[in-house]
């Protein structure tokens, strides 16, 4: 027991030591927020809520850590080590979860009710930013990560015409381009994007009713049935469109090569439409966008307030959520995050054709899927990263074989 | 006794205490921690194996393992072998020894990020050398290696032998200075090739140094991590991973603690089970080596 103590002791104060670096101030209404939005957008974007903050009476102190991971670790740090942020960015995952199931975190029923975010939030964003009837976090906004990117021109000059989805218009499309010298389909040549260009067709095949089966309810019928083969089917006869740079290829190059016209198709998310405007191009014109079969499988960022020891701070935390679950300001911030809000009461008309077809998507509850990492815990979704990227770079993979260790997974994990 | 070098025994004593809390404590926290079901925070249960168990069902982990040991093993020999013939070559008395010497040793003072990135750059089928000799008019050439899932781990070889082989040249030019310029002689006398004496004479009179060299390079080896995240970060697929990224994998990105310190185990186990043997095959040669001078 003792030892136990002290071991637990000793990781509270090593893991203590990476957080001692900023130090919280006890001054009334400052608020620290650690996140990763580092990049000019991202900045710009975080600002909306910032001056919100700071016009409202408080004093936001910005805590940016360059990196997703070396973000979260630092806030997890930080609350273990008893000297938490007023706030924290998480993505829509399962990341927070244990910080819940320990008493970390703040409960935001009070202000969940006052906003009815019950009634305005996506259903798959209220379950996993809940527990036991109370809301832990503040979903803020919405990214699509199925959508396929198209370069208009290249199409034209292949005499192809846009697919829906990834079925036989879109083989057809891509032999198309083939013949005609360019290349067809481009991807990130790493485990996470070929994952997410696998839950792409995976939707596009299958639909929402087998994602929620494989990934919500780890069915065994529907991860073994003949829907998954032929997902599995359809993803390994897309190999045959790749180039030999695929390997290892960043997504932005993967979306440059579209840009330039030298590739047709990019399955990307729509953080790729920051490319395309750099280019200064258009959504309709130059280039295209759709999502397969018209669902979009969201995923998105949230905030987590960690439960604090001060009154003082308390205040400047409700000032803050306050702040941050305004309708005005979702809005500003979405508008230049590129992403829509995580409430489906926003109005954003007047943005670019994807943004607009992105929010009639989520208007609709059986076009709407939430990303696997809000369904699995982070060590399976990795392993299905990890065999995802197996099967795609080893045509000598069966389907078979491939079915049955993604139905493993899932089924022991 | 015990007032002799007292001085230099205090002054030892915070690092002594810092060894035995941050090595060995760490190494036994880790220890511990693999027999849990820890996740985001450590916890202190006890669930036997179950970590290990998993760890071994893991087809990505035995694949760590299997690329360990093949680029460790190409990784070792490729820079003995460059750095002992560079090494050679510079102990013809060539003229700009010094530049040259700089140069061999230049790649070294890179670290393995850049390294990684340079030949991630160069290799690419699409970018780089490939790309460059078809241009050049060579239409069919192919060197595609690093997108090829079976030779891709030798191309994370390559970059390593040319980071590290320098490094093999200083020491065994430091050797092959302080070899007997009587013993050369006798060579020309007999009439023995100079190949010959490197190989069957000279080699077995540094052997010390070639193996404090294996020694060296197995370490790094072993904690391989960075060169493989800049060139190839694992791929393609799963082709070029290695037990150092799958713990830093499962200790961070994949928040599963306990399965991370489950293989940091492992490695620990491993690398004493190989350090082991050499270690006590060197003391018994010191041993005999100072027996038969008595």
């Amino acid at each position: 027991m003792t030892i136990q103590r002290l071991l637990r002791t000793a990781t509270l104060v090593a893991v203590g030591m990476v957080g001692c670096a900023s130090v919280v101030s006890a001054e009334p209404l400052k608020a620290e927020v650690i996140h990763w939005w580092t990049s000019a957008g991202e900045t710009r974007a975080l600002k909306q809520f910032a001056n919100a903050f700071n016009a409202a009476g408080g004093e936001w102190l910005d805590n940016a850590v360059a990196g997703g991971l070396a973000a979260r670790q630092a806030t997890i740090s930080r609350i273990v080590a008893g000297d938490p942020p007023a706030a924290a960015q998480f993505n829509t995952s399962r990341d927070f979860e244990e910080l819940i199931e320990r008493g970390l975190l703040r409960s935001l029923e009070l202000e969940a009710q006052a906003g009815n975010w019950r009634d305005v939030i996506p259903e798959s964003l209220v379950r996993l930013s809940s527990r036991d009837g109370k809301f832990y976090a503040l979903p803020v906004n919405i990214h699509g990560r199925n959508w396929v990117w198209y370069n208009t021109q290249v199409l034209e000059e292949a005499g192809a015409t846009v697919p829906t989805g990834w079925g036989d218009d879109m083989f057809e499309a891509l032999d198309k381009v083939k013949a005609s010298g360019k290349l067809p389909l481009v991807i990130g040549g790493n485990p996470g994007y070929e994952t997410l260009f696998f839950h792409s067709v995976m939707l596009g095949v299958g639909g929402v009713d087998l994602w929620m089966n494989a990934y919500g309810e780890r069915n065994k019928g529907a991860l073994t049935g003949p829907a998954m083969r032929e997902v599995f089917e359809t993803y390994g006869r897309l190999r045959a469109y790749v180039d030999e740079g695929s390997p290892g290829r960043p997504w932005n190059i993967a979306i440059n090569l579209v840009i330039t016209g030298k590739a047709a198709f990019a399955p990307v998310g729509d953080w790729a439409k920051g490319e395309f405007a750099a280019a200064g191009m258009t959504a309709g014109k130059e280039y295209g966008c759709f999502m397969p079969g018209g669902i979009m499988a969201i995923g998105g960022d949230v905030f987590i307030f960690p439960v604090l020891d001060d009154t003082e701070q308390e205040k400047a935390q409700d000032l803050l959520i306050q702040t941050i679950a305004d309708k005005k300001a979702l809005r500003e911030f979405n508008r230049y995050k590129g992403s829509v809000p995580a409430r489906v009461d926003v109005d954003m008309g007047g943005t670019d054709i994807c943004a607009e077809a992105a929010m009639a998507a989520l208007q609709k509850k059986e076009m709407r899927a939430p990303r696997s990492s809000m369904l699995l815990p982070a060590d399976t979704d990795g392993e299905i990263r990890d065999l995802i990227s197996e099967y795609w770079n080893d045509p000598s993979m069966t389907v078979d074989e491939a079915v049955e260790r993604h139905a493993e997974i899932l089924l022991d994990g | 006794m015990l007032m002799r070098n007292l001085a230099a025994k205090i002054a030892l004593t915070p690092m002594m205490i810092i060894v035995a809390v941050v090595y060995v404590g760490c190494i036994l926290w880790t220890f511990r921690t693999s027999f849990t079901s820890s996740r985001v925070l450590p916890t202190y249960d006890f669930v036997g194996w179950d970590q290990y168990a998993a760890l071994f069902r893991s087809t990505r982990w035995i694949v760590s393992l299997e690329n360990m040991f093949i680029f460790g093993a190409a990784y070792i020999l490729g820079c003995l072998i460059v750095g002992y013939l560079m090494a050679i070559f510079i102990d013809q008395r060539v003229r700009g020894e010094n530049t040259l010497r700089t140069i061999y040793l230049y790649p070294h003072a890179m670290s393995f990020i850049v390294t990684g990135l340079i030949w991630q750059w160069m290799l690419n089928p699409t970018l780089g050398l490939q790309d460059f000799v078809r241009n050049l008019g060579w239409e069919s050439f192919s060197f595609n290696w690093i997108v090829d899932r079976d030779l891709a781990i030798f191309t994370v070889a390559i970059a390593g032998i040319w980071h590290g082989s320098g490094f093999v040249m200083a020491l065994l030019l430091a050797g092959l200075r302080g070899i007997d310029a009587e013993i050369w002689k006798v060579s020309k006398i007999d009439g023995i090739p100079a190949w010959r004496m490197y190989i069957q004479v000279i080699l077995p009179i540094l052997l010390p140094m070639v193996l404090t060299c294996v020694f060296l390079l197995s370490a790094q080896a072993v904690k391989s991590f960075d060169i493989v995240v800049a060139m190839t970060n694992g791929g393609p697929g799963i082709a070029t991973e290695v037990p150092a990224k799958y713990v830093m994998d499962y200790l961070f990105e994949r928040s599963n603690i306990g399965r991370a310190t489950a293989a940091a185990t492992v490695m620990l186990v491993m690398v004493i089970s190989i350090a082991a043997p050499l270690l006590y095959l060197r003391s018994f040669r010191k041993e005999r080596q100072s027996g038969a001078g008595k």
